[in-house]
């Protein structure tokens, strides 16, 4: 048997590597690891991306082989196809703007999403749990709590919406709120439901999970990725003319051009 | 028999040419791998040693890197493809129409950009679900975590720019939905939808600036963030891992 | 030669006096290179800005009062189209008026079913009257909106703005909308 080259540890000899930070060492533990635990980039880790891109590549040829890219008819403004959608990966806002006011809905909500998002790591400070999928057994529960009340609540919401909307809750609105069919329907009761239940969700991990920053967190991001998820799939595979409703094995297909 | 390559091989190596691209031997001695790593200059985005957990597939799912790997496809294809596309309103159907019916594996490259353009969303989006749940945005990574997210923002702005182009009914009325939300911005939306499209409605105007963005403006800002990324990547200590 | 600063030579009264000579400079630089940056972002908008405009939202000549009003007369006041500046011409009582095709619903492009003898929006069967393109059913909120037009040495100037237009918020017939009587 012939020893591995390289710096090897002695039995009970505590050396260690630094792997170094660029940053501020006060703001920043300093990472020891033992030497076993690095592995040569060449090959293990070139190996490793080597055939994952091969895998990809070989994918990407048999789905390019198998199903050509959509090319309908030259565009004309003279006729809307009906519905008219966003490409998917926006249609979780097309989704959004159904319940709200437009602007609200495809240019605030997502902006304050986004600035809220890339503020993560000046809230959550702490260094705890890096590396470990959701940081320790509560972290897991809280997420999997978070992804059903999350998913449960938007699919409730938006059938909601659309029961009251089927009974002239519309006519109601404009009849009785005090700022008619806008004020409340388009602003005041969205943004109070999407405030109260983020809220709620925090409150909750806190009282049940007693979670810290990290954990609610995790609760916060979990509630995004299930609403983004819940919303895309709504818009994508039960919207149909007109933005209706439907069941996604009875959606009638886009009514595509009519005579100007 | 084999005599004669193989000197000519052992020539090759020991001669000038292979020597100036070439400073080390084959990678299988501990020097020669570091070496192979710090002085390619592709390789040397990685460190010479990485942590053995980071290895394992369950923990990255090798996200990031296929987001990249599909960004070089996406670059290779597009560039392909713009050698027969010109965008203007009357011509950009029919340069479609033909690279899909005249241009020889002109309908496999488009389908590929399609395809990749869908695919890099996605990984992008599991990549930071990845990066979100392991923790590995905090401390020292904050700003490469703000880095990310621009990241996706672009992402999903280059594939939207290029959902345009085409210009068949699809295209049209899909980036006619984008145009009324723009235009639903308090404030300013009238005036940002006018000037970021360049018209009242979907016209030549928009479809050359979102070709430009498409296919300059944005890639060359992706590519930008990308190299700030991988840089932070290595100057941040690393792929991130337990403490 | 850099020579480290001496604080016993600046005078120290005034704000002059307590910037030293080093940090002038450096903001200095940093001033103008904000200066510059500034100058090559805020150049970017005004370009960015169309001033030319085709199809909708330009100024659209579609001929004098006369010829118009003939054409109504032979065709029993069908709406004349104009696709290129999205609007059709109408006949309501006593003169012309330019409407704007898009639904006031939610914006698709309406077209005029000649078969029903009114305007019929595909996505939500909005539908709009022939000659004053008031709301007669459907969801939509208010009738199609309307372009300024004026008259211009004998010939009519239809404004396409979009942005510029007669927001009839009253579902009814209102004559004072009228700029071209005939």
């Amino acid at each position: 048997m012939t020893t591995p080259r390289g710096p090897q540890p002695f039995s009970g000899q505590e050396k260690r590597l630094r792997l170094l930070a660029f940053v501020r060492q006060d703001s920043v533990v300093r990472v020891d690891k033992r030497v076993e635990d690095t592995a040569m980039v060449w090959p293990h880790l070139l190996v490793i991306e080597f055939i994952a891109a091969m895998l990809w590549f070989i994918g990407l040829f048999i789905i390019s082989a198998a199903f050509n890219a959509p090319l309908q008819d030259h565009s004309t403004p003279d006729c809307t196809p009906n519905p008219s959608k966003a490409p998917w990966y926006l249609l979780n806002l097309q989704e959004l703007l159904l319940h709200m006011d437009k602007g609200l809905a495809g240019v605030i909500v997502p902006t304050v999403w986004i600035v809220f998002m890339m503020a993560i790591p000046y809230i959550d400070r702490s260094r705890e749990g890096v590396g470990i999928y959701f940081t320790s057994p509560n972290g897991k529960r809280i997420a999997y709590f978070a992804a059903a009340y999350a998913t449960a609540l938007t699919f409730s919401l938006i059938l909601l919406d659309k029961l009251l909307k089927d009974h002239g809750y519309i006519q109601f609105a404009s009849d009785n709120f005090p700022g008619g069919k806008q004020l409340f329907p388009d602003y005041i009761i969205p943004i109070t439901t999407m405030i109260v239940l983020s809220a709620a969700l925090v409150l909750l991990v806190k009282i049940i999970f007693h979670g810290n920053t990290r954990e609610w967190m995790i609760a916060v991001w979990t509630g995004f990725v299930c609403v983004y998820l819940v919303l895309t799939i709504v818009g994508t595979s039960m919207r149909g003319p007109g933005m209706d409703m439907y069941a996604p094995w009875a959606l009638p297909s886009t009514h595509q051009c009519f005579a100007p | 028999m084999l005599e004669l390559p193989a000197e000519m091989w052992r020539r090759v190596k020991s001669g000038p040419l292979w020597k100036s691209l070439f400073r080390h031997g084959y990678p299988d001695s501990r020097k020669n791998q570091s070496l192979a790593v710090f002085t390619n200059v592709f390789l040397h985005l990685h460190p010479v040693k990485v942590r053995r957990h980071a290895l394992a597939i369950p923990y990255t799912w090798c996200m990031g890197g296929l987001s990249f790997f599909l960004f070089l496809v996406l670059t290779l294809t597009g560039t392909l493809l713009m050698f027969y596309y010109r965008p203007t309103t009357d011509l950009a159907y029919a340069d479609i129409k033909d690279l899909e019916t005249v241009v020889v594996f002109g309908q496999i490259l488009r389908n590929m950009h399609r395809w990749a353009g869908h695919g890099m969303v996605i990984t992008v989006f599991l990549h930071m679900v990845r990066v979100f749940y392991t923790g590995s945005y905090k401390p020292p990574r904050e700003f490469n975590w703000v880095v990310g997210t621009l990241l996706f923002v672009l992402t999903l702005v280059l594939s939207y720019t290029g959902y345009l182009l085409p210009w068949d009914q699809l295209a049209f009325w899909a980036v006619t939905v984008g145009y009324n939300i723009a235009q639903a911005a308090p404030f300013v939306g009238n005036e940002f939808a006018f000037v970021l499209f360049g018209g009242f409605q979907l016209g030549a105007n928009a479809l050359l600036r979102f070709y430009v963005l498409h296919v300059v403006a944005l890639p060359l800002a992706t590519g930008f963030l990308i190299a700030i990324h991988f840089w932070r990547i290595r100057k941040d200590g690393g792929i991130s891992g337990p403490l | 030669m850099i020579r480290p600063h001496d604080d016993v030579t600046t005078s120290s009264s005034g704000i002059l006096g307590r910037i030293k000579r080093r940090q002038l400079l450096r903001l200095g630089f940093l001033g103008g290179t904000l200066l510059a940056l500034g100058e090559m972002s805020a150049l970017i908008y005004p370009f960015m800005k169309p001033n030319k405009i085709v199809g909708l939202g330009a100024k659209v000549p579609v001929g004098s009062t006369a010829s118009l009003m003939a054409q109504f007369q032979s065709t029993q006041d069908v709406p004349i189209l104009n696709t290129l500046g999205r609007f059709f011409l109408l006949h309501p009582e006593g003169g012309i008026i330019a409407a704007y095709r898009k639904c006031t619903h939610l914006g698709c492009t309406v077209p005029y079913v000649a078969a029903e003898n009114r305007f019929h929006c595909p996505c939500h069967g909005s539908l709009y009257n022939k000659k004053t393109a008031v709301v007669e059913g459907g969801p939509a909120p208010k009738p199609l909106q309307l372009f300024h037009i004026a008259e211009q040495n004998g010939t009519l100037i239809v404004d396409t703005n979009p942005l510029n237009v007669i927001d009839r918020q009253k579902n009814e017939w209102d004559p004072s909308v009228l700029e071209i009587k005939a």
